[in-house]
């Protein structure tokens, strides 16, 4: 700051005791290379004039909590610098919790610094500049990356070991299988780069409706949609685009990382697209970094998708190639897009949607989607590494998620199905995340794991995993499930510890829910959202980069993980993958492994066709 | 544009029930109208205390300064037709024509420069309402004559409320007085204590006889500064004259009947008055006040027409509650006052006989 630019500024607390924010505000002008005249507390405001005319300041800044009589006080000292001369040359700014631009404005200040301004836009402000990037709150957020830096070498050579032995036998299983998902999604893949191309797709579409069933059929044979869907109008369209531009040019929100490089995701699917960016935008107000696309159980067991921008689905948002280019379109551009196709027979055709239509991340897993997610192992392993290498294709990173633990498999299968097919999903060039449940599971009610406190037991999966190989993870889905109540304010707090203790824990991202999502009864609000955002920020905030410290049965719980992972990936290596899951290997029935009936007896030898 | 500002001895004391009921007056005048605030209004709730607050709807026509963000977030269309480069804590002021009528909210220039530049931006010929803010009057000396909005808000007792409303009245009827003829001491920004004790040992230095020299005070006076003042002044072998700059000086110095007390302490001794007169044109009585109980706010109201007739019986001005029926008359008188007193044209309007037959009130 040369001479001449330097700026005399008076700093005057209306408040009978804070100063504070205007101390902070002090050290930062000074930093700056301003002068600084800091008045003591309670100074009536005819002293402050009267010091601004005799230290002859550029200008005034003043901090309040306001309520009645002090914008009363506030606004007088406004009017006798007016009267006083002073508001020629001096510019003055108001700051305080409750202080709003519309506050100051009918108070006659020329600014107003309410709560979470930067110190950095007060001296802006002296300066008389808007604030540079980065000055402002919530301004230096940046898209953040799903790049991970792992390097995905196992730390536990047998199961390593192990792992490539059941992969090769996996992947010699599937060759020369096919299923009319596979078939669905290379065509899906062939008419969107047809349509681009200005080709006809008439010959490719009839051939796709050929392998759908179902609703799905329906539709491309008569145009009959799923009872409630009805298709989404022009201007309805039209009004969410411009909603979500005019949102987009807002300005960013409050930071909800505190320096931490966790990444924070969460879902929706309200069923409407244009709900469905409504609440994106609620999410991106508080600076979620990604979202995570929710579609109907019934897509999943239906064979082939719809085409069209449709609204009116209960049970999460249809997936279909308008619908995810309205939502992408909708979509700030801070946010990272996850559109899960994890569970179903359009698991391979999903991945190629997201991969054509933007998204950075997408969700598969062979052995959930079998043992809880209803679909046949047989079809969900082919289609399922169909799936994996478009991901590769397309560059999707994705989780591999361990739901199974939701259904009362132990976590130890569980890890050794997810590890499986993330050992795959490597050999076929993808870059798959870990995703242990960060939730009051079954295995832990039943055992007790958690009576002690819920740090241990997630603590335990996280140093068993590490301890196996160093792979990126993300726990979910999401982080606390299972301990949420009724109480919006105890499902809050109890996610964001799950969210801070994943941090503290070093992992790469975490999925939240909001805090009515378990309980809601209907849709989600936005304001519950808030909530769950709210309070992750805070304790984020709160632990930083400090640590949170397990007790020693953490250990002693993630040997025992490691060993019963190996024990189970041993047995599968003799039996073979996708007669595991048939057998229980992975989970029984008894365990609430239960191999599903969705496409069973659908695959077929690629000559077969 | 001629501009009349509607100012208020407190936040709640009627500022833009009053600023709405000359709008309409402002409306039947046939010439192009104006409007602007020195703070924020239009807004659905009161930003303190909750309660709901007046709408304010302009016809199809006016000329609206108001914030570029505000622009479009009344129901009027407002079609923003120029920028001021006068900045708001809200945004930049733009002026604008209402297409088509409705509501607007209005974030305007905060300082006397700021309004003088809007002002100048509007159309020359018509006439511009200046919506005030809190109590603050210091901006309005930028146009041409005021409208004094008072009420149960300022002060809860009745006796109260019409002392302190006739003192500071009574401060805006200071004689104007003729350019200093001796020797002048003149002070500036804020009279502290300590200024007024150097101030009176200029004047003991200049001596001379009463009437010659006379003391200037630019700026605030408040009434610390004043008590120390009338103490030394009357110390002095002396009585010089003293001029305040206009009636801010005295209104912002503290509470009126404190004020006035303190300036006929003065003139006892010496000729006091004003460099320039400021026209209070009428007085706005509101009997409502916001009525504050374990930290939330009811509307409360004191007697009105009580409020009204005494008020009426002892101020030299036009007194009108703007919801009685004679309003929009008496109104209408105000508006006339300000042209005969101030020999103000505004273009445009037509000069009926019941605008020029108004006697000034103003004694």
């Amino acid at each position: 700051m040369s001479g001449e630019a330097a700026k005399r500024v008076l700093l005057a607390p209306l408040d009978p005791v804070h100063d504070v924010g205007l101390k902070v505000i002090r050290r930062a002008l000074e930093a700056a290379g301003h002068t600084t005249i800091l008045l003591p507390p309670d100074v009536p405001p005819e002293e402050i004039v009267a010091a601004a005319l005799e230290h002859q300041v550029d200008v005034v800044l003043l901090s309040r909590t306001i309520g009645y009589q002090v914008a009363e006080a506030a606004a007088r000292f406004a009017d006798l610098a007016e009267a006083a001369g002073l508001r020629e040359r001096v510019r003055i700014a108001i700051g305080g919790m409750a202080i709003r631009p519309e506050l100051a404005a009918e108070m006659g200040f020329d600014a107003a610094f309410g709560p979470g301004t930067t110190p950095e836009e007060a001296v802006a402000f002296v300066e008389g500049r808007e604030p540079a990037p980065g000055e402002q709150r919530g301004a230096t957020r940046r898209r953040p990356a799903l790049a991970p830096t792992r390097t995905y070498r196992y730390r536990h050579a047998e199961i390593g070991r192990l792992l490539e032995e059941i992969a090769q036998e996996l992947l010699a299983w599937a060759h020369g299988r096919l299923s009319p998902g596979v078939e669905r999604a290379q065509l899906r893949q062939a008419m969107i780069r047809a349509a681009r191309a200005g080709e006809s797709t008439e010959r490719l579409r009839r051939e796709y409706a050929r392998l759908t069933d179902g609703a799905a059929a329906a539709f491309y044979a008569r145009g009959d949609l799923p009872p409630g869907l009805r298709r989404l109008e022009a201007g309805e369209l039209q009004a969410i685009r411009r909603y979500a531009e005019r949102a987009n040019a807002a300005p960013a929100g409050p930071e909800l990382r505190h320096g931490q490089d966790t990444l924070v995701f969460t879902q929706y699917g309200t069923g409407c697209p244009i709900h469905d960016i409504a609440h994106i935008k609620v999410l991106e107000g508080w600076s979620v970094d990604g979202v995570i696309h929710f579609d109907p159980a019934w897509g999943a067991r239906t064979e082939g998708l719809l085409e069209g921008a449709f609204t009116h689905q209960r049970d999460g948002t249809v997936i279909t190639p308008e619908n995810l280019q309205h939502i992408r379109a909708g979509l700030g551009p801070y946010t990272l897009w996850q559109v899960r196709a994890h569970r179903g027979l359009n698991t391979a055709e999903t991945v190629v949607l997201a991969g054509e239509y933007g998204a950075d991340a997408t969700k598969i897993n062979i052995a959930y989607g079998s043992l809880s997610g209803g679909t046949d192992p047989e079809r969900l392993a082919v289609d399922g590494l169909a799936a994996m290498r478009y991901a590769a294709e397309y560059r999707l990173p994705y989780d591999v998620v361990t739901n199974e633990e939701l259904s009362g498999v132990p976590a130890h299968k569980a890890f050794a199905g997810m590890l499986i097919v993330a050992h795959v999903g490597r050999r076929l060039g993808g870059t798959p995340y870990l995703q242990p449940l960060f939730c009051k599971g079954p295995e832990a009610l039943i055992r007790g794991l958690m009576d002690a406190n819920h740090v241990d037991f997630h603590a335990a999966k996280i140093l068993a995993l590490r301890r196996i190989v160093d792979a990126p993870i993300w726990p979910g889905a999401p982080v606390g499930f299972m301990t949420h109540t009724e109480d919006r304010v105890q499902s809050s707090v109890t996610t964001a510890l799950h969210a801070a203790l994943g941090a503290s824990l070093g992992v790469e991202a975490v999925t939240i829910a909001s805090s009515d999502e378990a309980y809601s009864g209907g849709p989600i609000t936005a304001a519950s959202r808030v909530d769950t955002l709210r309070a992750v920020a805070e304790a984020l905030r709160f632990f930083g980069r400090a640590r949170i410290e397990p007790t020693p049965a953490a250990e002693s719980l993630a040997d025992e993980l490691v060993e019963g992972i190996e024990q189970v990936l041993r047995r599968v290596a003799e039996v073979g993958f996708v007669r595991a899951l048939y057998e229980g290997v992975l989970g029984s029935p008894e365990e609430g492994g239960h191999p599903g009936r969705a496409g069973r007896g659908t695959v077929y030898a690629r000559a077969a066709r | 544009m001629v501009a009349i500002g509607v100012a208020g001895t407190a936040k709640n004391t009627g500022k833009t029930t009053t600023l709405t009921a000359l709008l309409q007056v402002a409306a039947g005048l046939g010439a192009p109208v104006g409007l602007t605030s020195i703070g924020f209004d239009g807004e659905d709730l009161d930003h303190l205390t909750g309660l709901p607050k007046p709408r304010v709807d302009v016809p199809a026509g006016t000329w609206v300064a108001t914030a570029r963000p505000l622009l479009k977030v009344g129901t009027a269309r407002l079609e923003p037709v120029s920028g001021t480069g006068v900045q708001t804590a809200v945004g930049e002021v733009v002026l604008a024509r209402a297409e088509e009528a409705g509501r607007v909210v209005l974030a305007g220039p905060a300082t006397a420069a700021g309004l003088r530049t809007v002002l100048a931006a509007l159309p020359r010929s018509g006439l511009c309402l200046v919506d005030g803010a809190f109590g603050r009057m210091a901006p309005m000396l930028a146009t041409q004559g005021l409208v004094l909005a008072t009420g149960a808000a300022y002060r809860r007792q009745l006796p109260a409320l019409l002392a302190e409303t006739a003192a500071l009245v009574w401060l805006f009827e200071r004689p104007v007085l003729d350019p200093p003829a001796g020797p002048v001491v003149r002070l500036h920004g804020i009279l502290t204590p300590n200024d007024a004790k150097q101030a009176s040992e200029a004047l003991r230095r200049f001596g001379g006889a009463a009437g010659e020299l006379r003391l200037v005070l630019g700026g605030v006076v408040p009434v610390a500064g004043l008590e120390i003042l009338a103490e030394v002044l009357e110390a002095l072998p002396i009585a010089p004259e003293i001029q305040f700059d206009n009636v801010m000086c005295l209104a912002l110095g503290g509470p009126p009947l404190k004020v006035r007390g303190l300036l006929r302490r003065l003139g006892r001794r010496s000729r006091v008055g004003l460099a320039r007169g400021f026209p209070l044109l009428a007085v706005t009585v509101n009997p409502f006040f916001p009525d504050e109980s374990g930290g939330k706010f009811r509307p409360g109201y004191v007697d009105g027409q009580r409020l009204r007739e005494e008020m009426a019986a002892s101020l030299p001005v036009p007194v009108v509650d703007v919801r009685q029926q004679d309003a929009s008359t008496v109104l209408h008188q105000v508006v006339g006052n300000l042209l005969s007193m101030r020999d103000l044209s505004i273009e445009g309007i037509k000069r009926t006989s019941s605008y020029l037959s108004v006697a000034p009130t103003h004694k």
